[in-house]
């Protein structure tokens, strides 16, 4: 995965042009002060959703708990684009909204502004931290609570208290594929007119057509993100808390009274409106409007193809992501951590460059074969690689490697190497122990980094768009068709399909099984 | 492990050796045209002539990227866009071959077709002033530098600088006028905005028609309005009663004009069919649907424009200068990044 980013760091030995210059004078400060924004903004709501819903639905026990906390996850399937196209409609200057704002304010709520883009990546991307945290809470063990509730601590010095500091590690790992994810978007900041790094790429790279220029913008989004990766470091417990009995009671979750269940259902309710239930109301509004364009032979295919190469490129990322935590936390050598840490920034820079990296990758590779077809078999075949399946699946996996590993990891640390390494006094060897001692472990974390990766393949657009083999459509490339044309009801059927079946996917990989209870 | 390697190795080699020999005729097109009509079309070419449309859509920049690295062993024979500069741009970095086609030539209005025939326009678009009728009189309008006037302050609608129909119509003034007063209109453009310039053509049209005013004129393509005068959606048909269509430049030099087109890339092993895919979507048949369907202009002279466009009536066209326009493109996004458009 490495190899495909090497191009990147290349440019630094390019001279930089005058295009890059004035895209510094003119630009770069302007899209420093975005991403900060963005990057503190979305960061902070986002953590507070995410933490606050998965330590309501852990912690307590209510009225249509189990059913919440599973529907929480679901406005993860929402596209950001698709979400800031709900919104730009949903307040529309004819709305009542508008109105009402309109007569108070003397002037129109803006819905593409820099506080709605926040708001909008903070409601489609706050899951991530939820399923990340919540998987963490669920195996919690009962006894730190005990001890907090002997005291009487509750309420929300029970969340400041024990709650965020014990949850830390896993709000920032989680959100730290939050803002990844902020900063490689296009789509929504480009259709916003918000300028941050992505439009000086791509402005590099599709207005003054420097690629180089471009590669170099990415090497600045990338010191951005080491900026973030260290501060991830720096704030992450450094204390490992690490179980060294496996008879780990789960907590019991605690009784609210109806006032407190109304306030929480409230809250969560209010969430889940907002970041799911509006966007599906107008999507089923537009594609009533439009189903008997856009049911056709095309979608079922393209249906089929989705499962397809999520499914597949989600084990082989789950796989991956595997073997690499494994060596990430047996002490790593510096060198292996750098490279580790590299396989994160396939999902930081945007898919595009990732795109076009992963095709010159191919080519060589293609170049290579050809060389030795013409050789031992004395014929050129041509491409061999480039404009298969292959190709598209391998950049799917090196642009999410990094939800994988990032959620593999904050489990690994959990679980520590105590038994592990009990495994290997025993004699087992490192494979053996692997799958036996630590993958049962570590199920309810895979789960969650398969949700996730799978997910994000689902939504994916523009690996899937340039590096796909002919006639090949995934929904998310149905959806963007029409989007792309300004006519996203046109893309609701597609899109509403999409989420239908992340919803599946994500029911079947957490489906309530018989939770094991130790010690009772 | 071996074993499934081997597997899969022998299923690509199944796959690629059956790819090989297939003796049906197919043409391989990379499109960033995404309507609905071009697949109707591509049917009807494929039961009249036998010969089967491969597609991959994408944007037409990293279109262009996936041919010149595919290389001598790109599969596309035919590139397909829509904007002139990306033709412009894949002639000039040598993924295009001339067409040899006497019929295309005889189909197509020469002002649309490259003049090495490198690629050929398949549809016209022009970017016109849109105004609200109650607020603007048309008789206040005359061309796009009078936006740049004092008198429209606070009361103009752009699309950001990334969007490449914008960098299009500047580069088209740069060779037209020259890069100073090119770049005194933007500034005085960039002065009279009513807003910081954000979302697509559409959302333009929309502010116009907000209830309370926001804006009075824009400069966008005319399909977008044409599409939303039709739309089934209340709002956006609203649009349709309040707001007008100026073409600009009328007096002077004409109204900026963009096409979609194609050309055959320079490796296509199917230039035959190739060719007769561009025949067929600019003949009078293709062309009516083709541009039709989308509220675009023909290429073909034949054929007339959908009742919306005849309704606006005649206008004169700035000259298409195709090449000018490729070679003041970078200049073009220097000067609005110079002149602080968003």
């Amino acid at each position: 995965m490495t190899i495909a980013l090497i191009p990147v760091l290349f440019v630094v030995f390019v001279p930089a042009t005058s295009e890059y210059q004035l895209l510094v004078d003119t630009r770069l400060w302007v899209s420093v002060q975005n991403t900060v924004w963005l990057i503190v903004g979305v960061g902070f709501l986002s953590s507070l959703l995410g933490s606050t819903a998965a330590w309501f639905v852990s912690i307590y026990e209510f009225k249509g708990r189990q059913f919440l906390s599973w529907i929480l996850m679901l406005p993860l399937a929402v596209p950001s684009y698709i979400l800031a196209y709900v919104f730009v409609d949903v307040l529309r200057y004819e709305s009542p909204i508008q109105e009402v704002a309109y007569s108070l304010l003397g002037r129109y709520l803006n819905p593409m502004s820099l506080t709605s883009a926040i708001l909008l990546f903070s409601l489609g991307l706050y899951p991530y931290v939820y399923v990340v945290v919540r998987s963490f809470l669920s195996r919690q063990s009962a006894t730190m609570f005990d001890a907090a509730r002997l005291f009487g601590v509750r309420g929300v010095k029970l969340f400041v208290g024990y709650g965020l500091p014990l949850m830390r590690a896993s709000i920032i790992s989680s959100v730290v594929l939050v803002i990844m994810e902020v900063l490689s978007d296009y789509g929504l900041v480009d259709y916003f007119g918000i300028v941050t790094f992505t439009t000086l790429i791509f402005g590099s790279w599709f207005r003054f057509r420097q690629i180089e220029t471009a590669l170099r913008f990415s090497l600045w989004l990338l010191v951005v993100v080491f900026v973030v990766l260290g501060a991830e470091r720096l704030f992450s417990n450094k204390r490992r808390f690490a179980y060294a009995t496996t008879k780990v009671r789960s907590l019991r979750r605690m009784r609210l009274s109806p006032l407190q269940q109304t306030g929480v259902l409230m809250y969560l309710g209010g969430l889940l409106f907002v970041s799911f239930i509006v966007p599906l109301i107008q999507l089923t509004i537009w594609a009533y409007q439009t189903y008997e364009q856009s049911i056709n032979f095309n979608l079922a295919q393209a249906i089929v193809s989705t499962v397809l190469v999520s499914v597949m490129a989600g084990v082989a990322i789950l796989v991956l992501t595997l073997l690499l935590a494994n060596i990430g936390r047996h002490r790593p050598t510096v060198l292996q951590t750098i490279l580790l840490r590299i396989t994160l920034f396939g999902y930081s820079i945007p898919g595009a460059v990732v795109a076009v990296i992963m095709l010159l990758l191919f080519q060589r590779i293609d170049q290579a074969v050809d060389v030795v077809m013409v050789g031992v078999l004395g014929f050129q075949r041509g491409m061999f690689l480039t404009g298969t399946l292959l190709l598209l699946l391998s950049a799917y996996v090196v642009r999410f490697m990094a939800i994988g590993y990032q959620s593999i990891e904050s489990n690994y640390q959990k679980i520590g190497t105590n038994f592990t390494n009990a495994s290997y006094l025993l004699g087992s060897g490192k494979v053996a122990t692997l799958l036996k001692v630590d993958v049962p472990m570590l199920r309810q974390g895979m789960a969650s980094a398969m949700i996730l990766v799978v997910i994000d393949i689902i939504k994916e657009l523009p690996l899937t768009l340039v590096l796909r083999p002919f006639n090949f459509n995934t929904l998310a490339t149905l959806t963007y068709r029409y989007a792309a044309e300004e006519q996203v009801r046109m893309g609701a059927v597609a899109a509403l399909i999409m989420i239908g079946l992340s919803s599946v996917i994500i029911y079947l990989i957490t489906r309530p099984r018989k939770e094991v209870r130790y010690g009772r | 492990m071996k074993r499934f390697a081997t597997l899969v190795l022998l299923a690509f080699t199944t796959v690629s050796l059956v790819a090989c020999q297939s003796d049906e005729q197919v043409v391989n097109l990379y499109t960033s045209r995404h309507y609905d009509i071009d697949q109707q079309l591509y049917e009807m070419f494929t039961e009249e002539t036998g010969i089967k449309v491969n597609i991959i859509q994408a944007g037409g920049d990293v279109l262009i990227e996936r041919i010149v690295s595919e290389g001598a062993n790109s599969p596309a024979d035919i590139f397909m866009t829509v904007n002139v500069s990306l033709l412009e741009e894949a002639k000039e970095r040598g993924i295009l071959q001339p067409f040899n086609s006497p019929t295309i030539l005889s189909q197509v209005d020469p002002e649309f077709v490259d003049p090495q025939r490198y690629y050929t326009g398949l549809t016209m678009r022009a970017r016109i002033i849109a105004y609200h009728k109650d607020r603007v009189s048309p008789s206040e309008l005359s061309t796009y530098e009078a936006l740049a006037e004092p008198q429209w302050r606070g009361r103009l609608l752009l699309r950001t600088s990334s969007n490449i129909y914008n960098q299009n119509m500047i580069a088209s003034f740069i060779a037209q006028n020259g890069e100073a007063a090119t770049r005194s209109m933007i500034e005085g453009w960039v002065r009279n905005l009513a807003r910081e310039p954000q979302g697509n053509d559409r959302d333009q049209a929309r502010a116009l028609n907000a209830p309370n005013a926001m804006a009075d004129v824009a400069i966008m393509n005319t399909y977008y309005l044409g599409i939303m005068f039709n739309s089934t959606d209340t709002d956006d048909a609203s649009v349709g009663r309040n707001v007008g269509i100026f073409f600009p430049n009328q007096e002077t030099t004409g109204t900026h004009v963009n096409i979609s087109g194609a050309g055959i890339t320079s490796t296509s092993q199917n230039v035959a069919a190739a060719t007769k895919l561009l025949e067929f979507l600019t003949s009078e048949q293709a062309q009516a649907i083709f541009a039709g369907e989308n509220f675009e202009y023909p290429v073909n002279p034949n054929v007339q424009p959908v009742d919306f466009l005849l309704s606006l009536g005649e206008f004169k066209r700035q000259p298409t200068n195709f090449a000018a326009i490729q070679a003041n493109k970078e200049t073009a996004y220097r000067l609005m990044l110079e002149s602080n458009w968003n």
